[in-house]
């Protein structure tokens, strides 16, 4: 049995091989029958008078062979005493005389490329093929044939209000909606709250601070009491948030303060006067714009405007929550830097901290120019993201994968922004288990399993699905 | 400025001595300087005083308080030395003056309103992709809080020398200290990599030179004597670094060519030859010091002047044609295009301060002290501003260089 086994997976591995290193012979085999297929058309659009689609179908084979001399002179070129081809200067814009010859048109054209598009979905149903092999060989079959059952049921499509796409975009329609649901709770249904007299700890800080507070947080500062509201609605949102989108029940810890300063001066103030500040830690604190500070359930942040400290206490809340929940840390950067900027940016509209190296793959000009352009509120990620996917050398997801907060590129910020919004919008039963798994270190094997296809793959299809997230 | 010069001053022991500092023909001590002295005349004396009185040095003030010329108590040459100071002061204000309007450095990734950042060209074959495709605008959304934009008009800046401590330009003093000997000299290096944490580094391999120019603090030095160095003369040192200093102090820092090119012309205008050959370490030929005009002239009867003859000339090795062909555009553009070299001086200044820089991440960069402008981005900004240039000079070069 073991032999007979062994053999059978021989097989099947050298059938896949096969099939693989066949696939341009076969292709090019049905391009050729498919050029003489167009040039029967095109014969018969001559005998009807239809020169605008005769036209069309020599367009059509010069893209399959540039060298056709026929379809070359048909669209007007000449040919130069080297050998090459010279276009018309002033091209003809011919006409088709038969009306009723050309309603006829379209089904002869359909005629003469079926084999072709044959071909393809027969490569499809053979198996063995690569993932580019797979994807070249459908957008083959549908350039041809659009709606072409057979090649979209192998690609699992379905039909959307769109036309047809992948299942995971019918399904983060859906669950986009949800989520819109979800930040309106987050921000809407926690409890209000409300102003409240200083603690003695916070009294020992030479501050002119106030309070407020919920049942669960405080927020303390120097900013006006309507900022030190707002920051406190978006840390309980975000609280909620994450329980809601990623299904965890965890929550702030215990006597959970926020510290907001006005001014980045008044840090001195608060990093000298905490009591779980040594002298020792104070060097560190100092350069940062914020910190949660360690073994205590305090948070502080000092730079920026409300917006700036706004995004950058909720990532450190964030980053809090999903290290108790999941055991995610800076060191799964994919998850860390992913997960925060589309919960962030969910909850309270910016993206405002994140960490990024400068770029392996761009050259520091491009490099500078794509930091620019995330930065800026207005910059749409998605769209960002989907020219990074569709550039000749986009970052690989499965070393994205391996890669701690700070070793990622700009453009690996960008990508991680995307998988994470595939999963919460796509993968929405499974985010939760890809977490919990990542935080073991097993954040590669987890991803490919809850897509289920292997990482090479899925970077077609995630660039597939932004295109459909429209 | 004020903190730096304090701080200096404190690492400098303190000693005893009678020494002076010489402004406008009369003698003051260092505890009883003239209320009238300007602010950063002041600044400079305080930051090096201190160390004048323990090595017995005197200070020496040029009459406009740009330049501290600092040197042995007992100096018998100061005459000489502050009529050069005064030479080289007049001609530089005479060939450059200051850009009508200096240019702001554009603001980089970390600066929360820059203007928007150029979109790319579409590679794709579709519309972009919304962000948030039900809704585009946001306007459902319930948090409603934005980042803060700038709708007034922004306030009136002063430009400034960057990593000069913030200090506006054409308004620092200068300061040139001629140093008696090796062992003076270590003792400022150590001084100004103690007191300029930037210079820390730089301080301890700077031991094997015989001088510096630095933009930031403002200060110069050379030694004025050396038993190792031959076909050395003070003077011209005074002059080459002085102009040097100049030019940071009006334009911040240019390309090298230019920034050489200057001080050789300056050399040859105030003294008639070129003695100061920066990164050399070969044989100078006597008969070198005056034949750069000569060779210049023959060398263009035979070629056009190309952009890599003097824009590739990077600091830290000299290739004397190179270094001869600076020079030669330098005489060129002060004779012929003075009136547009303010500007073009400024747009170099922006262009490396804009992209000397490296991102250490999102929000903060440091400075790329190495940083050249590449030629082919100098080469643009030549043409930008002076047009087809490079014909115009070949022709003066062959015809004017050289006095008939």
């Amino acid at each position: 049995m073991s032999v007979m086994a062994g053999a059978l997976v021989a097989l099947t591995w050298l059938g896949a091989a096969g099939a693989r290193q066949d696939f341009d012979g076969r292709v090019q085999a049905a391009r050729t029958a498919l050029v003489k297929d167009l040039e029967g058309y095109a014969a018969w659009c001559q005998s009807k008078d239809l020169f605008l689609e005769k036209q069309k179908a020599w367009e059509f084979v010069l893209t399959l062979d540039p060298e056709h001399a026929e379809a070359r002179k048909g669209l007007g070129f000449t040919r130069a005493k080297d050998g090459t081809w010279k276009a018309p200067v002033k091209p003809k814009i011919p006409k088709n005389f038969d009306k009723g010859d050309l309603a006829e048109a379209p089904a002869r054209l359909q005629a003469a490329t079926a084999g072709y598009v044959g071909a393809m979905v027969a490569l499809l149903e053979g198996g063995g093929l690569s993932p580019q092999q797979e994807e070249r060989a459908a957008a083959e079959a549908l350039r041809y044939d659009p709606d072409n059952a057979a090649v979209h049921g192998k690609l699992g499509d379905v039909r959307g209000e769109k036309g047809w796409v992948l299942p995971e975009t019918v399904r983060a329609k859906a669950r986009r909606e949800e989520m819109r649901g979800f930040v309106k709770k987050a921000l809407e249904e926690g409890p209000a709250p409300a102003p409240v007299p200083l603690l003695e700890r916070e009294k020992k800080i030479p501050l002119s601070m106030k309070a407020v507070a919920t049942p669960s947080l405080r927020v303390v500062g120097t900013v006006p009491e309507e900022e030190l509201l707002h920051a406190a609605q978006a840390v309980q949102g975000i609280e909620r948030l994450l329980q809601l989108a990623c299904n965890t029940d965890h929550r702030l810890p215990n006597g959970a303060t926020v510290f907001l300063l006005a001014d980045p001066a008044e840090k001195t103030a608060l990093i000298d006067n905490h009591p779980a500040i040594t002298p020792e830690q104070r060097a560190w604190y100092l350069p940062l714009e914020g910190a949660g500070i360690q073994g205590t359930a305090d948070f502080a942040f000092w730079t920026g405007d409300e917006s700036r400290k706004i995004d950058g206490v909720v990532r450190l809340v964030l980053g809090y929550l999903m290290s108790g929940a999941y055991e995610i840390t800076v060191a799964q950067g994919w998850a860390y830097e992913g997960f925060g900027l589309v919960l962030t940016r969910s909850l309270v509209r910016t993206r405002m901290t994140w960490l990024a190296q400068p770029s392996a793959v761009l050259d520091a000009k491009a490099d500078f120019a794509l930091r620019q352009r995330l930065i800026e509120p207005e910059t749409n990620w998605m769209d960002e993201a989907h020219q990074l996917l569709a550039a000749p050398q986009p970052p690989k997801v499965a070393e994205l994968l391996k890669k701690s907060a700070n070793q990622l590129t700009t453009e690996d910020v960008l990508l991680t922004y995307a998988l994470a919004t595939y999963l919460l919008e796509a993968q929405a039963e499974d985010v939760g288990q890809v977490l919990s798994r990542a935080g073991t270190g097993a954040g590669a094997m987890a991803v490919q399993q809850a897509v289920d296809m292997d990482l090479d793959a899925f970077e077609l299809h995630l660039r597939r699905w932004l295109s459909e997230r429209n | 400025m004020s903190t730096v010069a304090l701080s200096l001053v404190a690492l400098l022991l303190a000693g005893g001595g009678d020494p002076t500092l010489h402004w406008k023909d009369k003698d003051y001590a260092f505890d009883a300087l003239p209320p009238e002295l300007p602010p950063a005349a002041h600044a400079a004396v305080g930051a090096w005083m201190a160390w004048a009185k323990t090595a017995d040095y005197r200070m020496d003030l040029d009459p406009s308080a740009r330049v501290l010329l600092v040197t042995r108590a007992a100096n018998g040459h100061i005459e000489k030395q502050m009529e050069l100071v005064a030479g080289v002061l007049e001609r530089f204000d005479r060939e450059l003056v200051a850009p009508a309007q200096r240019r702001e450095v554009p603001p980089p990734a970390s600066a929360l309103e820059p203007k928007k950042p150029e979109k790319p060209a579409k590679t794709g074959d579709h519309p972009p992709l919304p962000e948030d495709p039900e809704d585009p605008e946001g306007g459902d959304h319930p948090w409603k809080i934005k980042p803060q934009t700038t709708t007034t008009a922004p306030e009136p800046v002063t430009v400034t020398r960057w990593g000069a401590l913030d200090v506006p330009f054409d308004t620092e003093t200068m300061v040139l200290l001629v140093l008696r000997n090796p062992d003076d000299f270590e003792v400022v290096l150590k001084s100004l990599g103690k007191t300029f944490p930037h210079l820390a580094d730089w301080s301890k391999e700077a031991k094997a030179l015989q001088g510096f120019v630095l933009p930031a603090p403002l200060v110069g030095a050379y030694l004025e004597t050396h038993p190792s160095l031959e076909e050395w003369d003070p003077d011209h040192e005074l002059v080459s670094r002085l102009a040097r200093l100049s030019l940071l102090r009006r334009f911040g820092e240019l390309p090298n060519w230019f920034a050489l090119g200057y001080a050789w012309h300056l050399e040859i205008a105030l003294q008639g030859a070129v003695y100061c050959f920066p990164w050399r370490d070969e044989f100078v030929w006597a008969t070198e010091h005056t034949a750069w005009p000569h060779s210049i002239e023959q060398r263009y009867e035979r070629e056009r002047v190309k952009p890599g003859d003097f824009l590739a000339f990077v600091r830290g090795k000299y290739v004397d044609d190179m270094a001869r062909a600076s020079w030669a555009m330098v005489e060129y553009l002060v004779a012929k295009e003075t009136a547009k070299l303010p500007d073009l001086l400024d747009e170099l200044r922006v262009y490396r301060e804009e992209h000397g820089r490296i991102m250490d991440d999102a929000r903060t960069w440091h400075r790329d002290v190495d940083y050249e402008i590449p030629a082919a981005e100098q080469q643009a900004l030549m043409l930008k501003h002076l047009g087809p240039y490079l014909d115009r000079a070949t022709f003066w070069l062959r015809k004017e260089l050289v006095p008939e």
